[in-house]
């Protein structure tokens, strides 16, 4: 697979989009295929099992929507704490919400936004309000007595080594781990550089933890930050535009050993992953069938994944 | 009034633009140090561009935006929620365009009326001096919307800051010669006393940076601190003072000869409206018509005016620093003298005039020239789709689309459509009864004026634009009642004592001192000439038709032929006449109530 999908000079080079759709339009049907393959298994990394995790109930401390009240989203900041003590989790885990007040609902799989090392007898985790959550979301509240089981996601592993780079690409919900690393690396005092790429619909309403990532800038904890909000203006910007207009020092990331992670919807998942393929593409003057390569090197060392919140 | 009190020697010649000794640096004000630091307004304002986690810039960088026509502000419904939700204050910019006396054209509009729907919260707001500003711009979309403001060649640079401000003229240059003529000063003053920096189109444009240079190449004018305070010229065009010319630091009265044609302009200076609650040291200031000058040397005053403000004007209290205290300090003859030493011949004194009213006069009028200008009632001037209600932003976005003339803004926050041709009337009609743009407004409405205050005014202590309307629907109520429903009273609203409504100088003037309480001041001239007074304090919202509503009943019962109501309750002693600014605080409250009480 050498075919050259993409020209070196692109003229559409800063917008990602337009580039996968450009590219599908010229695209034969065998390259179509292919990347649209690609992509798709590129979403779904294979689900690797996991150990079994004991069942905890805790009290909801705290239990706000992070999204603005002129935002048409709902991000449910969850906060449970467990009298005595929370159980062993790390970043990148995740929390399955099995009971509220003795009653059991249909699991629901969150993602943690905390660290044990920052937030000690709790857990935080965030539930993105959909059209299916209306029993859960009725249901629970401040105090509510949940039943939780918390385990490691395998498929998605973030770098413990306190010394790494990390480039995390978090839209709306898919920040929740990210926070997480940031309190557990603030916590342990990391000498790695840090730098999140945050998307979601607008600045003002949907800027998840948005006080929090200030302090995090201001404390050094977080290195950099690139936000992309879509609703902002008239064109369309993901954070895989930004990826792409910061391609020349994220590839430096990269090469300098550099972890990278994505989490976030399908859709937006596979945006900046293109995104990313393409920053590597036009950087290193490479096809992206090489830069697929690329980043497949990067997963099977470690460096690289990608999950949905 | 005047006589009685000291005033200072003037400063000397050297005085001013020289090198200060470190004890009177001390004494400067915050800003201007700020100013001074700033390289010519660039701060650094470019590096809090690319800070994306921030809505915001910092302090210093807050106060040299307004030098490029923005502030930045923040929703303050929104903030009782923002911390708990980890969310920082919800800021935007508020950004004011720099139109001369409001002149746009319809492609400038179209342009405009863009901005305000892709960028802003979808509205323009005309504001008192004849320019439209937009609410809710974020940090993000700072650039693109100057970039978009540059394409329709407009610019927002010195519409707020320490400089000339936005240039007002009467509100309509082509009903005669004089009106094209105060158009013309309008537009050579605000192109003469334009900061000259390349900040603005460096910063927002990414203009090439120009390094260097000195005071004298980059602000021959201004230099670096530019002035100690805001500075505002008006031209008007008698009987009409639409421009409320007593209210700003610097005015030009246009004196026509016997056959119609210019003769010169009588010259105004220190008016002012802003003040602060509980210091009776500030106060609004009716302007002093100074000399008359003729209108080759009308410039030339125009810049010494503002150079000896600039100069003399107090840099150590803002509170302090409009050129209507400099005058109060030095006094007026010296100010005169100095005026005419740097312009370099002396001035008649001014000629008589007689103004009307400061209102617009709604509806459609007929040049000189034969084409035809419709005045729009644009409530607050708020130009926007209201629910169920007038769609402004379409309507006139639609007659911008057909008319081929221009558009004008007036200082009463309304919007005329300019230079339309006979044939095109019906077609503009048609739009305009299509879109709900003459919607029924009473009398009272129509003299009515609020600044924005909440929610995004950061100065704003109680509601101005969102309740005034509903006041309204009371006082109207009110006044069917006293049988007065056909009687122009001027009425205006402000959040904060600085004025941006005008309210001193309108006969029912409400200024806010709290949530839900305002300060209620009577006895204004119609004309915009006179101050009005302090008639209760702290009146609560749901008060003030109680308030007004003996008076109104005893100005129809006791009027005089043609007599004003400002005018009437000074003759029936209601509320003590202000003479001038110092007084304004003085024999206050309700004459009649005092008197009783003495009694």
């Amino acid at each position: 697979m050498t075919t050259r999908l993409l020209p070196r000079h692109a003229p559409f080079e800063n917008d990602a989009l337009a580039a996968l759709d450009q590219v599908l339009a010229v695209a034969s049907r065998v390259q179509r295929t292919w990347l649209s393959d690609y992509l798709a298994a590129g979403i779904n990394l294979p689900a690797q099992s996991t150990r079994d995790a004991d069942v905890s109930v805790g009290e909801v401390v705290e239990y706000v929507n992070l999204n603005s009240s002129r935002s048409d989203h709902s991000t449910m900041h969850v906060a449970v704490a467990f009298s005595d003590g929370a159980p062993p989790y790390r970043p990148g885990s995740v929390l399955d919400l099995i009971g509220i007040d003795g009653e059991s609902v249909p699991a629901r799989v969150l993602p943690v936004a905390s660290s044990r090392r920052e937030v000690v007898d709790e857990v935080h985790a965030l539930m993105p309000v959909g059209a299916g959550d209306a029993a859960i979301v009725e249901r629970l509240r401040l105090g509510s007595q949940v039943t939780v089981r918390i385990r490691e996601d395998a498929g998605f592993r973030l770098p413990a080594e306190l010394e790494t780079d990390v480039i995390m690409i978090g839209v709306e919900a898919g920040v929740a781990p990210y926070r997480a690393l940031i309190q557990e690396r603030r916590a342990l005092g990391a000498g790695g550089r840090s730098w999140l790429f945050f998307g979601g619909r607008r600045f003002t309403h949907d800027f998840l933890y948005q006080l929090e990532w200030q302090a995090a800038l201001a404390d050094g904890s977080l290195t950099r930050m690139d936000v992309a909000f879509s609703y902002d203006q008239p064109e369309r910007i993901g954070v895989e535009d930004h990826l792409l207009d910061r391609r020349e020092e994220l590839v430096e990331w990269i090469e300098n050993g550099a972890s990278l992670s994505i989490c976030a919807a399908p859709k937006s998942a596979n945006r900046a992953h293109f995104g990313l393929l393409k920053a590597i593409a036009d950087t290193k003057a490479c096809s992206l069938e090489l830069a697929v390569d690329h980043v497949a090197d990067l997963a099977s060392q470690g460096r690289f994944s990608q999950r949905h919140p | 009034m005047k006589d009685d009190r000291q005033v200072l020697p003037p400063p000397s010649a050297t005085d001013g633009g020289g090198d200060l000794i470190q004890a009177e640096r001390d004494q400067l004000s915050r800003n201007e140090h700020i100013k001074e630091a700033s390289g010519y307004l660039r701060g650094k304002l470019a590096e809090a561009l690319l800070m994306p986690a921030s809505g915001a810039v910092s302090e210093d960088d807050g106060q040299l935006v307004k030098f490029h026509g923005m502030y930045l502000q923040d929703d303050r419904d929104l903030r009782p929620e923002r911390m708990r939700k980890k969310l920082d204050r919800a800021y935007a910019f508020m950004i004011r365009l720099r139109i001369p006396g409001g002149v746009l054209t319809s492609k400038q509009w179209l342009v405009l009326d863009e901005i305000a729907r892709s960028y802003a919260n979808g509205s323009l707001r005309a504001t008192t001096r004849q320019t439209f500003q937009y609410h809710g711009i974020i940090k993000s979309n700072l650039k693109r919307t100057m970039k978009a403001i540059d394409g329709a060649l407009l610019d927002t640079i010195a519409a707020c800051g320490d400089v000339n401000r936005n240039v007002l003229s009467a509100s309509n240059p082509y009903q005669s010669k004089a009106h094209a003529a105060a158009y013309d000063l309008a537009k050579a003053i605000s192109d003469h006393l334009l900061p000259r920096t390349g900040a603005w189109r460096e910063i927002w444009l990414d203009g090439e940076k120009v390094v260097g240079g000195e005071d004298e190449t980059v602000e021959p004018i201004y230099g670096k601190t530019y002035l100690p305070r805001k500075f505002k010229v008006v031209v008007a065009v008698p009987p009409s003072n639409d421009v409320d010319i007593f209210a700003h630091d610097l005015g030009f009265i246009a004196i026509l000869d016997e056959a119609g044609a210019l003769a010169g302009w009588n010259v105004t200076v220190g008016g002012g409206m802003g003040m602060t609650h509980g210091e009776v040291d500030t106060f609004p200031r009716t302007a002093d018509v100074m000399c008359f000058c003729e209108p080759g040397d009308a410039l030339k005053v125009a810049e010494a005016v503002m150079t000896v403000q600039r100069d003399w004007g107090n840099r150590k209290s803002r509170k302090n620093a409009r050129l209507k205290y400099t005058i109060e300090r030095f006094g007026l003859d010296a100010f005169r003298a100095e005026v005419e030493r740097r312009v370099g011949k002396a001035f008649a004194e001014p000629k008589p005039f007689r103004f009307e009213n400061n209102g617009d006069r709604y509806g459609w009028t007929e040049g000189e020239d034969g084409r035809h200008h419709l005045t729009l009632f644009i409530q607050n001037g708020r130009v926007r789709d209201f629910e169920g209600g007038p769609q402004l932003l379409t309507g006139l976005r639609r007659i911008a689309e057909v008319h081929q003339g221009e558009f004008r803004l007036t200082a009463n926050q309304n919007v005329l459509v300019a230079n339309v041709p006979v044939e095109k009337r019906a077609e503009i009609e048609a739009l305009v009864a299509e879109h709900g743009l003459t919607a029924h407004a009473g009398t009272l409405r129509r003299n009515s004026m609020a600044c924005v205050a909440l929610p995004t005014c950061g100065l704003a202590l109680a509601e101005s634009e969102r309740y005034l309307p509903t006041l309204i629907d009371e006082l109207e109520a009110c006044l069917v009642g006293h049988g007065l429903a056909g009687d122009d009273i001027t009425i205006r609203m402000t959040g904060c004592p600085n004025g941006c409504a005008r309210p001193y100088i309108a006969e029912i003037g409400l200024v806010g001192k709290g949530p839900e309480r305002y300060n209620l001041y009577l006895g204004a001239a119609f004309d915009g000439s006179r101050l009005g007074k302090l008639y209760a304090e702290d009146v609560h919202a749901s008060a003030i038709v109680a308030t007004l509503d003996p008076l109104l009943g005893a100005y129809k019962a006791e009027r005089a032929d043609g007599e004003r109501f400002g005018d009437f309750l000074l003759r029936a002693r209601h509320v003590a006449s202000t003479t001038n600014g110092p007084d304004f605080h003085e024999r206050t409250g309700s004459m009649l109530g005092a008197a009783a009480q003495a009694g």
